[in-house]
């Protein structure tokens, strides 16, 4: 199993390369908390610009706009492109707390990452 | 944390149900027996702000929010079924329209919506493709003016009532059957000519009479969308509201028809039992079937709406950012749109099964021309052949269960599929 770590820098990198997702970062810019159930992993990935702009390790400093919380296997499924994330959230496989809308964005981001 | 509806379901709810009880419900038998058209209903719906409830907040509405029109429609069922039907029609006009309009188009055919002063009607069906949407014989031809559409659309509810018509028509003359361009058409454009007068079985209040578009020129700016992109905006925005609003309409119309017939059954006292029906043991077995129908599909039909709610607003974020055709394939694959399929069935089905024991409790009396149970039973007959028909959804859900291709992504069923 790919570490969840190295999953998420490597969806950064694909999601600053590809324009279509792009398009739907403009003017969202938020703090996107990544938890894992078992174990001791968080991070913090934080979008301004139209970039994903950092990954911290660790909770977000200021109270995160999405946390996204599931297990290691489905959340590196998730970014890596495996797992439709709706799909996830539909069937209890992650959770996603924050806004309604800040949640469909990442959803839809995800989604759009790895089929165009 | 919510156990049930939201606030604001709540609110749309309780707006829906005083507006069936107070202004449809008396009205419902007279525009039944005259054929008249539903439009002080309309106008009720209108004013109490019920007409865009699924139109994003920053176009003045509500927010895509599918659970609210769903229970409004069901709501609104239950005092008139072919208000309801004018409603459901209205509102799957409304997200394509959304996910595809300019900004300037967004201020003429959407903000108007949300204050109650447009009424749409959808006008799909035409003689060639019966129930199958995704056939389409009728094309645009482009002019230096914009389009000309000549096209016999055999079915338009609200037809000749309604301000527009959403259409889709093929894109040219050479495009495949499933190449669509959306338009919004005038209905005071002369050239626009809704056939007859409607005279149904049931659903007599809401003109879904055939609608003939005669050489009608089409400016480019009534055109939704990019040309080609039709189908796409239909299965991502319009099917799916379609389908879940006519499953709530039916739910609606299944809940009156049991009140009716629990009313008729705790008055009917015959001379020689002294009794009220409702005393006898296979009164209230009746009864109890009617509700487990009534519950089971109510519980499937809010489920799959929340879900497609938020694979709506899903949808909605990808449109924005001119991404609906890269991923509108993905999501069938996901089958998103099967769950749609199966609630419009089994409400369908249900209201059926439904009103024909409901019939059967209220007797002869609800025999009697004007009995609300005799109209119920009309209303109800529609859903299953609705487009998409019962039997074609059942073929597409079986289809997909063997992991066979929806059929317009094979070709015509029957011929290649
Ligand atoms: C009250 C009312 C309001 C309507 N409003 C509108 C509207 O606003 N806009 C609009 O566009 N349309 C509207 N329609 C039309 C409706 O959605 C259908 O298109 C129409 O009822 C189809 O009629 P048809 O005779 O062409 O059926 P057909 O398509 O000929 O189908 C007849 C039957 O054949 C069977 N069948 C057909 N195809 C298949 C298949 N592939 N597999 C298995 N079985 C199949 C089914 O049993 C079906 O019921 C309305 C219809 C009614 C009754």
């Amino acid at each position: 199993m790919p570490e969840l770590r190295g999953t998420l820098f490597n969806f950064k990198d694909l999601v600053n390369k590809n324009s279509s997702v792009r398009k739907l970062l403009v003017g969202w810019e938020p703090l996107i908390e990544i938890e894992a159930l078992d174990g001791d992993e968080r991070y913090t990935l934080i979008v301004r610009d139209c970039n994903l702009e950092e990954i911290h390790e660790g909770p977000a400093q200021q109270a995160g706009t999405v946390t996204v919380r599931g297990n290691k296997q489905v959340l590196s499924e998730i970014f890596e492109g495996k797992l439709n994330p709706a799909q996830a959230l539909i069937d209890g496989q992650i959770e996603i707390y924050g806004q309604e809308k800040d949640m469909i964005k990442l959803d839809a981001l995800t989604l759009v990452l790895w089929d165009v | 944390m919510n156990v049930g509806l939201t606030l604001q379901q709540g609110r749309w709810k309780a707006t829906a149900r005083r507006v069936a009880r107070e202004i449809l419900a008396p009205m419902a038998s007279e525009i039944d027996r005259e054929g008249k058209f539903v439009r002080a209903g309309i106008e009720a719906i209108g004013k109490n702000g019920m007409m865009g409830l699924c139109i994003p907040q920053e176009y003045g509405g509500q927010g895509i929010e599918l659970l609210s029109t769903v229970i409004a429609t069901e709501e609104l069922a239950q005092g008139c079924a072919s208000t309801a039907m004018c409603y459901v029609m209205h509102t799957c006009a409304i997200l394509p329209i959304v996910a595809a309009a300019s900004p300037e188009q967004l201020e003429k055919f959407i903000r108007p919506v949300a204050e109650g002063k447009i009424l749409y009607s959808v006008s799909a069906s035409e003689p060639g493709s019966g129930a199958h949407l995704w056939h389409v014989d009728s094309y645009a031809e482009k002019n230096a003016g914009g389009y000309v559409v000549n096209a016999f659309k055999s079915w338009a509810t609200s037809a000749g009532e309604s301000d527009y018509y959403l259409i889709p028509v093929r894109s040219s003359a050479t495009a495949s059957a499933d190449e669509l361009t959306l338009f919004l058409v005038s209905a005071s454009d002369p050239q626009v000519q809704p056939v007859g007068k409607w005279d149904g079985l049931g659903m007599r209040g809401n003109s879904s009479s055939p609608v003939k578009f005669n050489n009608c020129h089409i400016a480019a700016s009534q055109r939704i969308g990019h040309e080609g992109i039709g189908f796409p905006l239909l299965i991502a925005f319009n099917v799916p509201v379609y389908l879940l609003a006519l499953s709530g309409l039916y739910l609606g119309l299944a809940q009156r028809a049991r009140d009716v017939a629990v009313e008729h059954v705790k008055k009917r006292i015959h001379a020689d039992t002294k009794n009220p029906l409702a005393n006898l043991g296979v009164v209230q077995r009746y009864i109890a079937e009617l509700d487990c129908d009534i519950e089971a599909t109510r519980a499937y039909l809010y489920e799959v709406t929340r879900i497609l709610s938020y694979l709506t607003s899903m949808l909605m974020e990808l449109a924005k950012a001119d991404l609906l055709e890269k991923i509108v394939d993905r999501f069938y694959q996901e089958d998103a749109l099967l769950i749609v399929a199966k609630a419009k069935v089994m409400a369908t089905e249900m209201v059926l099964r439904v009103v024909n024991k409901a019939f059967q409790l209220c007797g002869g009396t609800g025999y009697r021309r004007g009995h609300e149970i005799e109209r119920l039973y009309r209303d109800a007959r529609a859903g299953t052949f609705m487009a998409p028909d019962n039997d074609t959804l059942r073929e597409i859900i079986g289809r997909r269960a063997c992991g066979l291709p929806y059929p317009w992504q094979a070709g015509s069923m029957g011929a290649k599929g």
